[in-house]
C-alpha cells in the first residue's frame, strides 16, 4: 500500500511550506524553509535573490527554526510544516500596519499642529520607531503565546513540491 | 550555454518568448499595448535596453562576484533605461510622452533581469547582445501584436500615429480597417489589455500543442 | 481634509495600482494563489511604498531638484527602494526573529515590483507636501492590496472550477483579471483628482 499526501490532510486553514532538516541538538531539530520565487516555481528557484547585499544562502540562514524532534528526524530530511492562516495574518499585521499606524497618526498630529514639511517628516519617522517598539511588544505576546512559530505536519514525499 | 546563433534567435523570437511564453514584462505589456504604435516603441525601447545591459554584463562577467551580481545587474539596467529616457526625450518627444512612466519602469520590468540572470551572465559578449537583442525583439513582436488586436478592434486603425511617433517615412503604416464608430472602447481600456493578453496566450498554446511541445503551466522565474 | 480623502479615493480605487495603471502584475499573478498569501504579500508591500516613498520624496526634493540631478532619477529610485527593503528586513529582524521568519520570504520579492518604482515616479511628477505624498503612496498600497487579496479569492474558486486546459493557469486568470478591471472601472469619476 503506497502511501501519499492524501493520507495526510492539513487541518483546515493551514499553509503548508517546505523544509530542510539541517542540525539535530538533542531533542531539537533545525529547519531551513525552502526558498519560493514570486513568479510561481518554487525550490528549483536558485535563481531567486534580490538587489541587496548578502546571498540567498545567507537569507535563509536567518530562517532556521527550531522544532521539537518528536518524530525522529535525521538531517537531510524534507518535511513538511505548517502555520495556521490567521497566524500569517496576525503576523503581517504586528510588523507592518502597526508602525505605519503609528508613523501616520505622529505625521497627521505634527502636521496639524506645524504643517511644515521637516517637521511632519521628523515626526513620521519617529512615529515609525515608537511603531516598531511597540511591534516588538506585541511579537514577544504572540511568540509566548505560541501562535507564531511552525507545526511538523509531515514527512514530504519523494518529489512532492508545491504548485 | 550555446553558442549556436539561430537557437538563440528562434527561442528569443518565438519559442522561449518573454511575454507569451514566460509572462514576464506583464506591466508594459498590458499598459503601453493601447495601439501598436504604442506597443512598436515601448518594444522598441526595451530591446535596446536589454541588448545594451546583456552586452555590459556578458563583458565584465568575470568581475562581478555572485554575492553582489543582482544589485550589479540592476545598476546597469538602470543606467542604460536613463540612456535610453534621455534620448528618446530628445529625438522621440512624441513617443516619449505617450510612453512615460513606462520607460523608467524598464528598471523593474522582469524580462531584462531574468535575460542577464539566466543567460547574459554565463556567456560570451556576442551570443549574449544577440540574446539580448532578439529577446527585446520577441518582446517587441508580442507587444506589437497586442496592440494591433487591442487597436484595430477598439479604434479600428492600425499603427494611427505611427507617423508622429517614429517619424515621417512612417507615414505609410498609418491604415484605418474598420469604420470609427465601430469598435469596441473597452479594447483599448484596462480590462481589454488583460483579455487580449490572455487570449493571446491561449493562442500560443495552440501554436505549441501543434508543433508537440509542452504547454508552461506557469510563467518563468523572476531573477529577484 | 476633503481633497485629501478625494485623492486617496482617487489613488486607491478610481486609479488603482493594479487595474488602471497596471503597476504590479508579475506578483499580481504569482502570489494571489492563496488569500493570506496575498494579505501578507499586500501588507508588505504597503509597507515597503510607503517607507520608500518618504525616501524618494526627501531624495527628490532634496537632492535631485535642488542639484538639477534629474535625469539620475531613475537610478537613485531604484537605490532607495533597495534600500529600504534591505532596512525593512534588518527591522523586522531586529523586532521579532519570529516574525521575519514567517515574513521573510515576501520582502525580496518587492524589490523588482514595479508597483513600488511606479508609485515612487507617480509622486515625482506631483509635487505634492510630504504628508500628501505619503499618504498617496499609502492609499495606491492599499488599493495594490484590496485587488491582490479580492483576486487571491476569485483564485481560489477558480481552481474548483473545470477550465479547459489550453485556458487553466495564467490566460483564465488574465481574463478574470479583466473582469475584474471592468467591475473596478465602475469607480472612475468619483474622484477627479
Amino acid at each position: 500500500m503506497t502511501v501519499t499526501a492524501d493520507d495526510f490532510p492539513a487541518p483546515a486553514h493551514t499553509i503548508e511550506g517546505y523544509a530542510r532538516v539541517v542540525g539535530i541538538e538533542g531533542a531539537v531539530a533545525w529547519l531551513e524553509p525552502e526558498q519560493t520565487a514570486s513568479c510561481g516555481g518554487c525550490a528549483a528557484a536558485a535563481s531567486c535573490g534580490s538587489p541587496g547585499l548578502g546571498s540567498l544562502a545567507g537569507r535563509i540562514k536567518a530562517r532556521r527554526f527550531p522544532l521539537d524532534n518528536r518524530d525522529a528526524l535525521i538531517v537531510g530530511e524534507r518535511v513538511v510544516v505548517g502555520v495556521t492562516e490567521r497566524a500569517l495574518l496576525k503576523a503581517a499585521l504586528t510588523a507592518f500596519a502597526l508602525p505605519m499606524l503609528a508613523a501616520f497618526t505622529a505625521g497627521g498630529l505634527a502636521q496639524w499642529a506645524d504643517g511644515s514639511n521637516p517637521v511632519t517628516m521628523g515626526a513620521m519617522i519617529a512615529g515609525l520607531f515608537a511603531g516598531f517598539l511597540a511591534s516588538r511588544r506585541m511579537a514577544h505576546r504572540l511568540a509566548a503565546r505560541g501562535e507564531l512559530a511552525p507545526r511538523f505536519l509531515r514527512r514530504a514525499q519523494q518529489d512532492e513540491t508545491c504548485r | 550555454m550555446t553558442s549556436d546563433y539561430k537557437t538563440i534567435v528562434r527561442d528569443g523570437l518565438w519559442d522561449n518568448n518573454g511575454v507569451l511564453s514566460m509572462l514576464l514584462g506583464m506591466c508594459p505589456t498590458m499598459a503601453m499595448t493601447t495601439s501598436a504604435t504604442n506597443g512598436l516603441g515601448m518594444g522598441l525601447a526595451t530591446a535596446a535596453v536589454m541588448a545594451a545591459s546583456s552586452f555590459l554584463v556578458a563583458l565584465f562577467r568575470r568581475l562581478i562576484s555572485q554575492e553582489v551580481r543582482i544589485p550589479v545587474f540592476v545598476l546597469i539596467v538602470a543606467s542604460m533605461v536613463t540612456l535610453v529616457d534621455l534620448a528618446m526625450n530628445a529625438w522621440m518627444h512624441a513617443l516619449y510622452k505617450v510612453l512615460g512612466l513606462f520607460i523608467p519602469l524598464i528598471v523593474s520590468n522582469c524580462l531584462p533581469l531574468a535575460r542577464l540572470e539566466a543567460f547574459a551572465a554565463k556567456s560570451k559578449a556576442l551570443p549574449a547582445l544577440v540574446d539580448g537583442l532578439f529577446m527585446g525583439l520577441g518582446f517587441t513582436l508580442a507587444l506589437t501584436l497586442i496592440g494591433a488586436v487591442r487597436e484595430i478592434l477598439g479604434s479600428g486603425t492600425l499603427f494611427a500615429n505611427a507617423s508622429l511617433l517614429l517619424g515621417p517615412p512612417f507615414k505609410a503604416m498609418e491604415l484605418r480597417i474598420l469604420p470609427a464608430n465601430m469598435g469596441v472602447l473597452m479594447m483599448i481600456l484596462p480590462p481589454g489589455g488583460f483579455l487580449v493578453t490572455g487570449l493571446l496566450v491561449v493562442v500560443k498554446r495552440l501554436f505549441d500543442l501543434r508543433a508537440g511541445k509542452e504547454i508552461r503551466m506557469s510563467g518563468a522565474h523572476c531573477a529577484a | 481634509m476633503k481633497e485629501t480623502v478625494m485623492m486617496m479615493i482617487g489613488a486607491a480605487l478610481v486609479n488603482n495600482v493594479i487595474l488602471a495603471r497596471f503597476l504590479g502584475l508579475c506578483s499580481f499573478m504569482g502570489v494571489t494563489t492563496r488569500i493570506d498569501t496575498a494579505a501578507g504579500m499586500g501588507l508588505a508591500t504597503t509597507f515597503v511604498i510607503t517607507v520608500s516613498s518618504m525616501a524618494d520624496w526627501a531624495v527628490q526634493r532634496y537632492l535631485l531638484e535642488a542639484y538639477g540631478l534629474g535625469f539620475l532619477r531613475t537610478v537613485t529610485f531604484i537605490l532607495v527602494i533597495a534600500s529600504a527593503v534591505q532596512f525593512t528586513e534588518m527591522v523586522i529582524r531586529k523586532v521579532s526573529p519570529s516574525l521575519f521568519q514567517m515574513l521573510g520570504i515576501y520582502l525580496p520579492l518587492i524589490t523588482t515590483n514595479c508597483a513600488v518604482l511606479g508609485v515612487a515616479l507617480l509622486l515625482a511628477e506631483n509635487h505634492m507636501s510630504f504628508i500628501a505624498a505619503t499618504l498617496f503612496a499609502f492609499a495606491s498600497a492599499a488599493g495594490y492590496s484590496l485587488v491582490m487579496v479580492i483576486f487571491a479569492g476569485l483564485r481560489e474558486r477558480l481552481a474548483l472550477a473545470s477550465v479547459p486546459r489550453l485556458f487553466a493557469g495564467p490566460p483564465i486568470a488574465f481574463i478574470v483579471a479583466g473582469l475584474l478591471a471592468m467591475a473596478f472601472m465602475g469607480f472612475s469619476g468619483i474622484s477627479t483628482v
